[in-house]
């Protein structure tokens, strides 16, 4: 197997209290991209319901279904 | 293929260094529970296959997408290494060392990743990426973000950057053990 190695290893790198300030930034994007999101509600359902569901979804939307199921089957 | 995205999703953006640390420490699939997908431009495929990362990236292909830059978006990505090159942070001045971390800065800045991040480690291109207005993170912030979280643990990030450290990627003892201590009792005033 070929040998593995890094990339600019004598780089200087971020100060843990950057690090910290890292988190946080990640934690803001987040919270302000799930607040864009359409709201959530969690439904029990029959499958034969989602399977229907199916049917009125547009081709984006289903291309984006195609991706995570190849992954989940992948997994 | 055009890409669909989901209302609500996050993207990051990646320069090499923070995946190949997320591939050492078998972190790839963490970054992938926080963020919807991970674009890497070209460039930074590149250097990943040069360093022996060909496997690790064809498995998360599919949510590492290479993406490809336009030729005006090259010419502004040699700008950036040109700078990178002559921060002060830096100790390589050679610009062509640099089109990796310069290219992920030009991707970050598309319209469509205003609303995501980029992961980027070294220092002199993270100011040079934060003047031009990305928002950023290192990939140990991305293990702090986990712990924050409750994906992961104080101690196995600590582990995590101790593997990589163990590889050869440049996070001394001393910054282990400090992130350690803010993952596992937070920021002291």
């Amino acid at each position: 197997m070929r040998k593995k190695t890094v990339h600019e290893p004598k780089a200087k790198v971020m100060s843990a209290i950057e690090v910290w300030d890292d988190a946080q930034q990640i934690a803001t994007i987040l919270r302000q991209n799930l607040s864009r999101a359409e709201p959530v509600v969690r439904l029990q359902i029959p499958l034969s319901a989602l399977l229907s569901a199916l049917d009125s979804l547009g081709r984006d939307e289903l291309v984006i279904l195609q991706k995570r199921v190849k992954e989940r089957l992948v997994a | 293929m055009a890409t669909v995205r989901l209302r609500g999703t996050t993207y990051a953006i990646s320069n090499t260094g923070p995946l190949i640390s997320a591939f050492q420490s078998g972190s790839f699939e963490l970054l992938a529970k926080i963020f919807t997908e991970i674009h890497i431009p070209a460039t930074c495929l590149v250097e990943l296959e040069r360093h022996g990362w060909t496997e690790e990236v064809k498995a998360a292909s599919p949510r590492l997408i290479t993406v490809k830059l336009t030729p005006s978006e090259k010419k502004r990505a040699v700008n950036f290494a040109r700078q990178i090159a002559r921060h002060p942070d830096t100790n390589d001045p050679i610009p062509e060392n640099h089109l990796g971390e310069a290219e992920s800065i030009v991707l970050a800045l598309r319209p469509g990743h205003q609303s995501d991040l980029l992961l980027l480690d070294e220092l002199a291109a993270r100011a040079i990426g934060r003047q031009a207005g990305v928002r950023l993170s290192g990939f140990p912030g991305v293990l702090l973000l986990a712990v924050q979280a409750g994906l992961i643990s104080a101690e196995e990030l600590k582990t995590r950057l101790e593997v990589c450290r163990a590889k050869g990627t440049h996070y001394s003892m001393n910054f282990i053990q400090q992130v350690y201590e803010l993952a596992k009792y937070g920021r002291r005033k």
